[in-house]
């Protein structure tokens, strides 16, 4: 092992340790969302406001663009710059339809009435989503200059230990999607 | 493990869990709530995201049994009691305190305050 990748090992074990608290954060959230889901103080619930299909290509969106980041790890493993930078680009164009598509959500939910200040049930459903939402478009602003970074410095032992971290990061916000998909969507529309 | 096959696998299996949840969902629609019950689906919903964070925990974060990663699982192990503690004592206690708060809530109050106009 040479001292970089010893160097990568413990990054990744410190980045680790953040995802852990993240999760505790989510965590908090989530109890948060578990107490209020059904106080909509008389305004529209979740079955009224979500639409699962959306929310699933939301879904399916996240999960291909935590596929395509795991190809970038692969291929900067074997040292192939361009399919690298390929499959990173897929993920950028993936977690921005991503955004997007929430931020469009939200906005709709906003114009006809039904924002944060409507119920708690609302609020609740806003922090845990929106906190979420937040970190993935930290998540892109990484990404583009990790892109940046390999298009000047190609597939180096230190770029490669960035690309770890990142998507560490990324497959980890997909679990958390994941969570949100099923306590959120899925049991909102039952 | 590091191979575009267990992405691949990985995928595949997330995919087919998420879609497998939807789908018992419109069966649940279809057949007038009768098959599969609320309180069943519920049970399918939570065991196919069990499933489905183990998948990705294996095939994307690429945990796995190996020496090296003891500390991950150390802290991961610590992480998912805390996560059990925060959204397990808050559903009980609020749960308890919405039992005990039954002649406080919303609607009682309300009677009262309407009640007391109607004498003014």
């Amino acid at each position: 092992m040479t001292d970089q990748e010893h160097t990568n090992d413990i990054k990744l074990f410190g980045m680790w340790v953040y995802l852990m608290s993240d999760c505790v954060l989510f965590a908090g959230l989530f109890a948060v969302y578990a107490v209020l889901g059904s106080a909509s103080f008389g305004g529209p619930t979740a079955r009224e406001l979500f639409s699962l299909p959306y929310a699933l290509v939301e879904t399916l969106v996240l999960l291909t663009s935590s596929f395509t980041c795991g190809l970038a790890v692969v291929a900067a493993r074997h040292g192939k710059k361009n399919r690298t930078l390929l499959a990173l680009g897929a993920t950028l164009i993936l977690g921005t339809l991503f955004v997007l598509m929430e931020v469009s959500e939200f906005s709709q939910l906003v114009e006809n009435g039904n924002s944060w200040h409507r119920s708690a049930f609302l609020s609740s459903f806003f922090t845990l989503v929106g906190t979420h939402g937040l970190h993935v478009t930290l998540g892109l602003i990484w990404l583009l200059t990790l892109i940046i970074t390999l298009l000047y410095r190609g597939v180096t032992p230190w770029t490669y230990g960035k690309l770890q971290l990142f998507s560490l990061f990324w497959h980890f916000l997909d679990i958390v999607w994941v969570c949100i998909f099923t306590f959120v969507y899925l049991f909102g529309v039952l | 493990m590091l191979t575009t096959r267990a992405y691949i696998v990985g995928l595949g299996l997330s995919v087919l869990c998420t879609l497998g949840a939807v789908l018992l969902y419109l069966l649940h629609r279809f057949t007038s709530h009768t098959f599969p019950t609320h309180t069943e689906l519920r049970v399918v919903f939570v065991i196919l995201l069990i499933l489905q964070v183990f998948v990705q925990c294996i095939f994307f974060l690429h945990l796995s049994r190996r020496p090296g990663q003891r500390p991950q699982f150390v802290t991961l192990s610590l992480t998912a009691f805390i996560i059990l503690v925060v959204i397990g004592g808050s559903l009980w206690i609020m749960r308890n305190l919405a039992y005990h708060m039954q002649t406080t809530s919303l609607p009682y109050i309300h009677n009262t305050i309407t009640a007391q106009y109607e004498n003014d």
